[in-house]
């Protein structure tokens, strides 16, 4: 087992360099010059000279192979750089921001996987019955309506119906769980629900799969009872390919987050990739990017080591 | 529905003496399936699959449910458990008495009270019939602590002993293992263990032995008769192998398309089968101790399709002795003595033999030519390790294998699965590399051509796969797949390739609406032979027909045989024949090679194989293959080979059947044995061979 991670995370290394390549070779393609952008904002004139000196200040002017080198010996030595834009370090503008949209994330997927394990074995069981076409109408309506428009709806129907709306300013939870959630748990909401749906019908088709299959009947001709041959023998196996899709939603989830926190008027990372996309500012994407191929890639791993717990014929 | 039916059976049964009618059963009595009627509503349609049939098993005794598929054995024995699958199935009628209960009265949690307590169900495919997430302790202790509410410890030290019940050493350390770790052997056991473990009174095996290798089947079959005899449990066999119930049946019931054509004690039913069917079944199982036909006895046709009405006896479509009044009207189960028989004809004695054993003419061929060459050929999977943390061990799957097929000649490959006769017929194709070792097809290397010399060079070896549904694309009708290799490889214009479908089809015997029909709608047997005119489309020299057969009815497979072996003789193909079943091989080679753990151990021309056998190995797999004959089965016991095959990792010293041989001594742990030619022609890879050699050349 440990050989097993060990050999995937030693994987790792080449997955994350080829993404850090691609990453920098792309945005420098795309049209636009932060430091022209900066300058021309501030008004007033500019002298080519101006943006040359701004343009050597931060390192543009090197040829492209050693910004990647300078860049890449940051990342080991934990020094990000600084954002061209705000001239701040850009760890601690990410550092600001990732906590939030974690949380959000995390929430998410607890809401999704609370709601969809049941409903998911509820329509399996119940399968082909108005009980499953009920659940297959919620869980297509999940899929179909996009989490951003639910989201206007959640505040709509709170200031509305409710008087009520969301604090505005981000406290950590550890300071004040109550506003905190208070805060976060609409946007998980509306997040998870589609979060939900799609791990809902991997479960239901999942265990419809696995309630077929020959153990299955060994259990009930051993006259083990109907609900500990659906939690006991058919859970564990029917939960091993919806394992997958949890994980890989989840790390898809902070990637997309950037919708939900427009329309929640959250100030997480999504937010700040945004402007940093607009304002082309090279360092604080790329570290972004960045950060978030490592969660991707480190939720893929952890998915195979749970996968590797519960399904004993993948431990090494 | 009730009423109607006990009056009917009444007037059916007339003077004969029989089982009871008025509902009372005798005491000896545990097991009584009454007129049992089970319906199926599928998308396809609605069909009976059990329709009227009657059983009853009694005390200690041991009843064989005999039937090819789909002939509703497994179905009725499934009512019995009530494990039907729901919705599609639904039982519409009859009784179920066990022990004077009846079953299909009782509410459901009485009814999982009983299963795994009263009445055990051991399956046919031990490698999924286990959770493979569960480990083997957990599955064996479940219905100890559901049924008898024994604690933990309780559970676990019965489970110990149950373990070594069924024969399975390092019981303490094999509990916590899961079912991956196991051989299917092994998981054979397991089941039989789960199936012990409360100690019920009885026990329904459907087909326990059929996923397994012929000497561990005859293992498991031993130990299930003896541990059953020894605890008092009544044990209901459900089987297509006619073989298997001659050793260990006192009852005989066989089915066909939903009902019982003949039923009785084991003896009589093998003696003097009085249905047609029965008889076909009996002549179509290849057998080793009979004189070799250049054909098998085979059952003409295919089993009815349920779907459809049908008027007049089941049977009549595929029966040689079928009359007019076979086609109107059904037969009635009609006993005497015990021995109860639904054929019109039965009445009348039967000629003693329909048919003589079919003698055609031996094929002769000019032997000449050497067509392929496998010059010892090594293969190992694994070694360098999948990771940079992996261990490295190679796993020796072929080891120096050698052997010619000459032009129209047919190689039998025998032994056991993970000997690794299967990879070597992959090798052939060379959709497997070869390590070490040279494979000349005509002259020319397999191992060194380039892909496009072995694209060229696969249109003439083709290949014929086990499983002839998963072999074919669900999506594709069978016009398509014959089609599409004339249309893309061949590049025959549109007409020309019609034709050369058809020729094909008419070829292995099927009729030309079959074009438009999806594998899902064929049976089996048709659609082996679609797999063989798939084969046969390029005009091949040599195909390798690996296992082409097993996956089939014993009816069927004859026919199979026959087929490939007409072909044959009309083409002049070569075949290397791949199977575990010694007794099938024999009906169609002229050479077979027996191999052991990817070694061969003997290789001989076939008849002498059979009558002079040297391996000891190749002596144990013609003991272990069943033979229907209940007196000369029970005259061969005490010749069953213990152990089970390991797999060889690079490096092993020694013959390598030593651990499982009878013969061996301890030279046999440290000598390699070589393959000699211990007569001519005929080789053996066994040092007593050679040494009793040397003595006989020194004296």
């Amino acid at each position: 087992m440990i050989r097993y991670a060990l050999n995937r995370i030693a994987l790792m290394i080449p997955t994350l360099l080829g993404i850090a390549l691609i990453t920098f070779v792309m945005i420098r393609i795309v049209p636009g010059d932060v430091v022209e952008l900066k300058m021309r904002s501030d008004g007033g004139r500019v002298t080519q000279q101006q943006i040359n000196d701004e343009r050597t200040r931060l390192g543009l002017d090197k040829p492209l192979p050693e910004q990647f080198y300078l860049w890449m010996k940051g990342l080991v030595t934990f020094d990000f750089g600084h954002s061209m834009w705000t001239g701040r370090p850009v760890a601690q503008e990410i550092g600001g921001r990732i906590g939030l949209s974690i949380q959000v994330a995390i929430m998410a997927a607890l809401v999704a996987v609370l709601i969809a394990v049941p409903l998911g074995t509820i329509a399996a069981l119940f399968r082909d019955t108005p009980i499953d076409y009920l659940i297959r109408i919620i869980t297509i309506a999940g899929l179909a309506v996009p989490s951003f428009w639910l989201g206007m709806i959640i505040i709509l129907v709170l200031l509305t119906f409710f008087k009520w709306s969301p604090p505005v300013i981000y406290v950590s939870i550890l300071e004040d769980p109550v506003k905190n959630l208070s805060q976060l748990i609409w946007p998980s909401l509306a997040v998870g629900y589609r979060y939900a749906a799609v791990v809902a019908r991997m479960i239901r088709s999942s265990i419809i799969e696995v309630m077929q299959e020959d153990y299955i009947r060994t259990a009930r001709a051993k006259g083990v009872g109907e609900f500990m041959v659906v939690f006991k023998h058919a859970m564990r196996n029917a939960l091993l390919p919806a394992i997958t899709i949890i994980g890989l939603e989840f790390a898809f989830l902070i990637g997309g987050l950037v919708v939900t926190e427009q329309v929640f008027n959250l100030n997480g990372i999504g937010r700040l990739f945004v402007d940093a996309v607009i304002r082309n500012d090279f360092i604080l994407i790329q570290t972004i990017v960045f950060l978030l191929a490592i969660i991707f890639v480190s939720v893929n791993l952890i998915v195979d080591l749970i996968y590797g717990f519960l399904d004993p014929r993948t431990r090494m | 529905m009730g009423h109607s039916t006990v009056s009917q059976k009444q007037t059916q049964e007339g003077n004969g003496e029989t089982r009871p009618v008025d509902g009372s059963v005798s005491d000896d009595c545990l097991l009584y399936v009454d007129q049992l009627r089970v319906e199926f509503n599928t998308a396809r349609g609605h069909f009976r699959a059990v329709d009227g049939v009657s059983w009853s098993v009694n005390k200690g005794e041991t009843l064989a449910l005999v039937g090819e598929s789909g002939c509703g054995k497994s179905v009725s024995a499934l009512s019995v458990m009530r494990l039907l699958p729901r919705p599609a199935a639904s039982i519409v009628g009859g009784r179920i008495l066990f022990d004077g209960c009846d079953l299909l009265q009782e509410s459901d949690s009485e009814m999982r009270h009983r299963r795994g307590r009263d009445i055990s169900m051991i399956f046919q495919d031990p490698m999924t019939s286990l959770n493979p997430v569960l480990t083997i302790g957990d599955q064996i202790t479940e219905p100890l602590r559901n049924h008898l509410g024994m604690s933990v410890e309780q559970a676990r030290h019965r489970a110990v002993e149950l373990l070594a019940m069924v024969g399975i050493n390092d019981m303490e350390t094999r509990l916590d293992q899961y079912p991956h770790q196991f051989s299917g052997g092994m998981r054979q056991r397991v089941m039989i263990a789960i199936g012990l473990a409360c100690h019920p009174r009885l026990i329904i095996a459907d087909e326990p032995t059929t996923a397994l290798d012929v000497t561990i089947q005859a293992q498991i079959l031993e130990m299930m008769r003896d541990l059953t005899r020894r605890l008092g449990i009544t044990l209901v066999i459900i089987t297509h192998n006619l073989g298997i119930v001659a050793r260990y049946a006192d009852k005989v019931a066989v089915m066909y398309a939903g009902r019982i054509v003949e039923q009785g004690p084991a003896d009589r039913i093998f003696k003097a089968p009085r249905h047609p069917y029965t008889r076909g079944l009996l002549r179509s199982v290849p057998r080793l101790d009979r004189a070799r036909g250049a054909l098998l006895e085979t059952i003409e046709g295919y089993p009815p399709n349920l779907y459809d009405k049908h008027q007049g006896c089941y049977f009549a479509p595929r029966c040689d002795l079928v009359t007019d009044q076979c086609l109107h009207k059904a037969p009635l189960l009609i006993a005497s003595r015990g021995h109860e028989v639904a054929c019109h004809l039965s009445d009348n004695a039967l000629p003693a033999d329909v048919k003589p054993f079919a003698e055609g003419a031996e094929r002769e061929l000019a032997r000449s030519d050497v067509l392929l060459e496998v010059a010892h050929i090594n293969k190992y999977f694994g070694g360098a390790g999948k990771g940079w943390f992996s261990p490295a061990t190679a796993l020796h799957a072929v080891k120096d294998v050698s052997f010619t097929i000459k032009r129209g000649e047919t190689l039998g490959l025998v032994g056991e699965s993970g000997c690794g006769k299967t990879t070597v017929g992959r090798m052939i194709l060379k959709l497997e590399s070869t390590n070490s070792g040279d494979i000349r097809f005509d002259g020319e290397s397999v191992i060194t051509a380039t892909a496009a010399r072995i694209r060229a060079l696969r249109q003439r070896i083709q290949v014929i796969f086990q499983d002839p549904y998963a072999s074919l694309n669900p999506r594709m009708t069978m016009g398509e797949t014959l089609l599409e290799p004339l249309i893309q490889c061949l590049a025959l214009p549109p007409k020309a390739a019609q034709d050369r479908v058809n020729e094909l089809i008419d070829q292995v015997g099927l009729l030309r609406d079959v074009k438009d029909r999806f594998p899902h709608q064929l049976s089996g047997g048709q659609r082996q032979r679609i797999g063989i005119a798939r084969a046969l489309a390029f005009g091949p020299d040599l195909i390798v027909c690996d296992e082409p057969v097993s996956a089939l009815d014993v009816s069927i497979q004859g026919q199979i045989i026959n087929l490939l072996a007409k072909i044959q003789a009309r083409l002049g193909v070569s075949y290397l024949f791949i199977a575990h079943d010694l007794a099938v091989v024999r009906h169609i080679s002229h050479r077979v090679i027996v191999m052991y753990r990817g070694k061969v151990v003997e290789e001989a021309d076939c008849d002498r194989l059979y009558e002079d056998p040297r391996h000891p190995y190749t002596r144990a797999l013609l003991a272990s293959a069943p033979v229907p004959d209940p007196e000369i089965e029970r005259a061969r016991q005490g010749q069953i080979l213990q152990g089970e095959v390991g797999s060889v990792f690079a490096g092993h010293q020694g013959c390598l059947f030593a651990n499982r041989c009878p013969m061996s001594t301890a030279e046999c742990a440290r000598v390699n044995p070589v393959l000699e030619e211990i007569s001519s022609n005929h080789f053996a890879a066994c040092i007593h061979h050679s040494m009793a050699m040397n003595q006989r050349v020194s004296a």
